[in-house]
């Protein structure tokens, strides 16, 4: 028979007819003993086995049964953490698969009269839509999409598109469009100024088409990781890219996004540390080297260093410094900028910055670069954060050049974050 | 008198009706059979900044208490941030890297729910929302007096 093709009823009334049966049978065997002592031990021998068998197979049943109960009783008691789960509204699993993150930065300026300016005016900054994707535990996409005005024209640019795979927080592999690993700001910050204390990038980390002399993006593959001691923590990034080109038409560097210019690749090695001692410090060092084609040096060996310490303890100081060595052959150049500010209560910050680019004026890298010039700015501000999504900056600029005019000007900017 | 005492017997409930501040008994809880049971202060910090990802090869999957005195006690005290930092810390860090910020669940069912079910899931709730704990584990406790790592 197939107990467990039975359900509870039947299963009982079965056992029943068994049990009847056996009990049936030890009667049975009473009769017959009347006929002799053969009849008598044939009598014992089914008493015992009617007395015994019938109870141990239906102890048997029993157990069987009981297992049966217990895991309905288990099941009813899934179900009903099913259905209270389900009235809150939660679901069973509640960590999707598949998560996105959408944002939106963007800028309203206005300034008067500056290097870049001829006259006061009203601009529009960048509007980026930021948007990054992870799927699973290890697989993330990122982009930066951003339309800016350029001529009265809206132009539309991918800033960063980058595909990545954690192995582990000692290594992330990236592939695509990224910031290049120079420095403290470039990766800080990137294109959104609602997160920048000033209304703008230190002038020679401009971005590109902006009159910057560092490369900042750049096409390749990127590893990243991190680890923290008992004493600090660490961060490394390495970068394998097609480096950058110079537009020299417009006296700008231009990105190899599409392929190389060259048969060589640029490298970047940045390290940082944060010790644990001094919440908010960082401490880094990072280097470059590049092969750039200029109109006086083909093949140019670039190499670019850099040194950066920053500090933000979340109540209220804040301090960045970092310097640049170019070495262009044979001929090299320097740049730094520091920053101070402090925020009084939480939503106003006044700052204060000094910038500088000196530079070779025989250097076949400068010598093609609308920014490639010995240059100060010394700059003042102060920053008001209408929410943490949106802060209003005022800022005065004292800009000079070697040999050119000195700029004295204002700029206002409503930066925002959606 | 008996006004005196019926405000002072009325006082007396009212304080203990009181809700608690919040930074009073606070449970950090990860999952039963995860690898998150050995986790000190200072990685607790760097998992809710996003800086520690994985453990032991498992994908770290932190949550936040819904928003309130709890989740900022424990923001102070364990990360060392108020809200208004720590939200302006993750808009940061998530335009930085793609890093998703944590997710907030709005009740000690859903914490349960999620830490229970995820291996590499760490939260925190009153220690009074702790219940019978089952299929989580309590890594430490907070009682407001502890500085962030």
């Amino acid at each position: 028979m197939d107990w467990k093709s039975l359900d509870k009823k039947s299963l009982i009334v079965n056992t029943c007819e068994v049990y009847s049966k056996r009990k049936d049978a030890g009667i049975m065997g009473m009769k017959k003993a009347r006929h002799g002592s053969r009849g008598y031990l044939l009598f014992i021998v089914s008493l015992l086995l009617s007395s015994l068998f019938p109870f141990t197979a239906f102890s048997d049943e029993l157990s069987e049964l009981k297992d049966r109960v217990d895991r309905q009783e288990r099941l009813i008691e899934g179900l009903k953490g099913d259905i209270a789960q389900y009235k809150a509204g939660v679901p069973a699993t509640d960590i999707p698969l598949y998560s996105a993150n959408l944002s939106v930065f963007g800028d309203i300026n206005f300034s008067t009269k500056a290097r870049d300016a001829r006259h006061s005016n009203f601009s529009f900054g960048e509007f980026d839509f930021y948007s990054s994707f992870d799927y699973g535990d290890k697989l993330n996409f990122l982009s930066e999409l951003v339309i800016e005005a350029d001529d009265d024209r809206f132009e539309l640019d991918f800033e960063r598109l980058v595909i990545g795979y954690s192995f582990s927080d000692l290594l992330k592999l990236s592939a695509g469009l990224y910031h290049t690993s120079l420095g403290y700001w470039n990766e800080e910050y990137h294109h959104g100024k609602q997160f920048y204390t000033t209304v703008d990038r230190p002038f020679f980390l401009a971005f590109e088409h902006d009159n910057g002399v560092v490369p900042v993006h750049m096409m390749g593959l990127e590893v990243v990781g991190g680890v923290r001691t008992s004493s600090a923590r660490y961060e490394y990034e390495l970068n394998i890219n097609n480096g950058a080109k110079i537009d020299m038409k417009n006296g700008v560097i231009e990105r190899n996004i599409d392929s190389d210019d060259n048969d060589s690749k640029g490298f970047t090695l940045k390290l940082a540390v944060e010790p644990s001692a001094i919440a908010g410090l960082e401490a880094g060092f990072s280097a470059a080297s590049f092969k750039i084609d200029t109109s006086s040096k083909p093949g140019l060996i670039q190499r670019i260093y850099a040194m950066h310490v920053a500090y933000d303890n979340d109540g209220g100081a804040e301090a960045m410094a970092e310097y640049f060595r170019f070495d262009n052959s044979e001929a090299s150049a320097g740049a730094f900028y520091v920053h101070l500010a402090y925020a009084v209560g939480w939503d106003t910050t006044p700052y204060l910055g000094y910038e500088s680019l000196d530079i070779d004026y025989a250097d076949p890298y400068f010598k093609d670069l609308n920014g490639g010039m010995d240059r100060r700015q010394s700059i003042a501000g102060v920053r008001h954060d209408i929410s943490d999504r949106s802060a209003v900056k005022a800022q005065v600029t004292r800009d000079s050049s070697r040999g050119g005019n000195t700029f004295n000007s204002f700029a206002m900017q409503w930066a925002f974050n959606f | 008198m008996k006004a005196t005492s019926a405000i002072v017997i009325l006082l007396a409930a009212l304080f203990s009706a009181a809700p608690s501040s919040g930074a009073d008994g606070i449970a950090v809880i990860v999952n039963g059979s995860g690898p998150l049971g050995g986790l000190t202060g200072s990685d607790i910090k760097d998992i809710y900044l996003g800086n520690i990802r994985f453990v032991e090869g498992v994908k770290v999957t932190p949550l936040h208490y819904k928003e309130g005195p709890v989740k900022d006690a424990f923001l102070k005290t364990m990360v060392g941030k108020d809200s208004f930092k720590y939200r302006q810390y993750w808009t940061k860090k998530t335009f930085q890297d793609g890093t998703p910020s944590p997710a907030t669940k709005g009740s000690p069912t859903e914490i349960f729910s999620a830490v229970a079910g995820v291996p590499g899931a760490i939260a925190y709730l009153p220690e009074s929302e702790l219940g019978d704990g089952r299929g989580v584990r309590v890594i430490t406790k907070l009682d407001g007096k502890q500085q962030a790592p």
